[in-house]
């Protein structure tokens, strides 16, 4: 084969395109955290001497009605995106979403970002279990949340030791409505994807255990009754102890 | 950049960024994830870089790039700390994928085959140079590396990917 044929052959890949309803999907998108962003700034600016006369109520009334026209459409998307599934036009736009969400907050509030979207990779399996979708579709679908899912755990699992005491408590208490809420959806999934969350579940549950332990340890204080309760459910964990987290 | 602008920026330059994702990630839903997230993060890099960018196209594909080398990194460490065993979901996506390459040209299978087979640094650089048409300057820019050297690599780049072709079409 000659370097032309072969240059002619790559050419060929040009063909690899993504969906227009998706390209278009994630404009939207874009757009939307572009003008939030703006908003804030804006909102910032707003102390400044020169956009004091926007404090008069008119002032607002008309920025806000700009505002709803320029924002209200791409802003109604995202809203739309929260119901979205796997494959679904608007789910790339509840994705981009959670990623804004974790790159703007605080570390110590990443971790309970995470465990609420794992809950929320739940919410989206439970559906799709007793949803209408082939059962192709239903074993494509569920393996991506799961894969979600895994990111999601396996996020807190890495970074739980770097966040408070009671954030950690309040991580244990979503992983425990994780694991209730697994429990309701197991009828209608496989054998496989329900291991593969059992066992996530788990191994993020010894590390707030650990991470739970050792903080105890440093501080030298007793726990309350609330972290009590919430050591009984994560010592739940295969049978690990707190005594053997200890050792 | 103004809104406007970015917004045309991005009808131009979208498909071919997702195109070079998947090449490099082979997954619909996956080359899908990274293209968004890397537009967002120019946008951001955009707004807090205050100098003028000169060159918009190859800092696009510069943080794509980073945004598939993390894809992978990250990765690698979720499969640490789960399961190192379990590669069932794996499977399962790509089997999906699999389904979906049928629409594609048997040509164009071959080619991306014999491309996942190559250094993945040759792979970028045909990809860049043959596909989305950058010179050997604008790649020198994305990969911080002298003008000349890219010249070479990209001559030993088709030579590799002339030679994993090769491979593939000597019957076993």
């Amino acid at each position: 084969m000659t370097d032309k044929d072969l240059i002619k052959k790559l050419k060929g890949l040009k063909a690899i395109k993504p969906s227009q309803n998706w390209l278009s999907s994630v404009r939207n998108s874009l757009l939307t955290e572009i003008n939030l962003k703006e908003e804030e700034d804006e909102g910032l600016m707003l102390n400044s001497g020169f956009f004091q006369w926007l404090k008069q109520p008119q002032a607002v009334a008309l920025t806000l009605c700009l505002a709803l026209i320029l924002f209200g459409g791409p802003l109604m998307t995202l809203k739309a995106s929260k119901s979205s599934l796997p494959g679904d036009l608007l789910y790339s736009v509840k994705k981009i979403g959670e990623g804004v969400q974790t790159t703007i907050a605080s570390d110590n509030s990443k971790v309970g970002l995470q465990a609420e979207f794992a809950s929320r990779r739940l919410e989206e399996l439970n559906k799709i279990t007793y949803d209408s979708y082939s059962s192709e579709e239903k074993t494509e679908k569920s393996a991506k949340l799961m894969n979600d899912f895994k990111d999601n755990l396996a996020q807190i699992s890495q970074n739980v030791n770097k966040i408070s005491r009671e954030e950690a408590v309040a991580v244990a208490q979503t992983t425990k409505k994780i694991e209730e809420s697994l429990k309701r959806t197991e009828n209608g999934i496989s054998e496989e994807i329900k291991g593969i969350a059992e066992k996530a579940i788990n191994d993020v549950k010894h590390h707030i255990l650990v991470a739970l332990t050792e903080d105890e340890e440093n501080k030298e204080s007793n726990a309350s009754t609330t972290d009590e309760e919430i050591l009984i459910f994560l010592e739940d964990t295969a049978g690990t102890t707190t005594e053997e987290v200890i050792e | 950049m103004k809104k406007r602008q970015f917004v045309k920026f991005y009808n131009q330059h979208s498909p071919k960024i997702y195109r070079f994702v998947y090449l490099k990630v082979n997954s619909q839903q996956d080359s899908e994830d990274l293209t968004s997230e890397a537009f967002f993060k120019f946008w951001q890099n955009l707004n807090n870089n205050k100098e003028k960018i000169d060159n918009p196209r190859a800092l696009l594909y510069k943080i794509a790039n980073n945004s598939v080398i993390d894809f992978y990194r990250k990765k690698s460490r979720t499969e640490l700390i789960t399961d190192p065993e379990d590669n069932v979901l794996a499977q399962i996506r790509d089997k999906s994928d699999l389904n979906r390459e049928i629409n594609l040209d048997a040509d164009v299978i071959q080619i991306k085959e014999a491309l996942s087979n190559i250094k993945e640094e040759y792979k970028d650089i045909i990809i860049w140079h043959y596909l989305d048409d950058f010179s050997a300057k604008e790649i020198s820019q994305i990969t911080e590396k002298p003008e000349g050297t890219i010249r070479v690599k990209i001559h030993r780049a088709l030579k590799s990917l002339k030679q994993a072709i090769g491979h593939k079409d000597v019957p076993n």
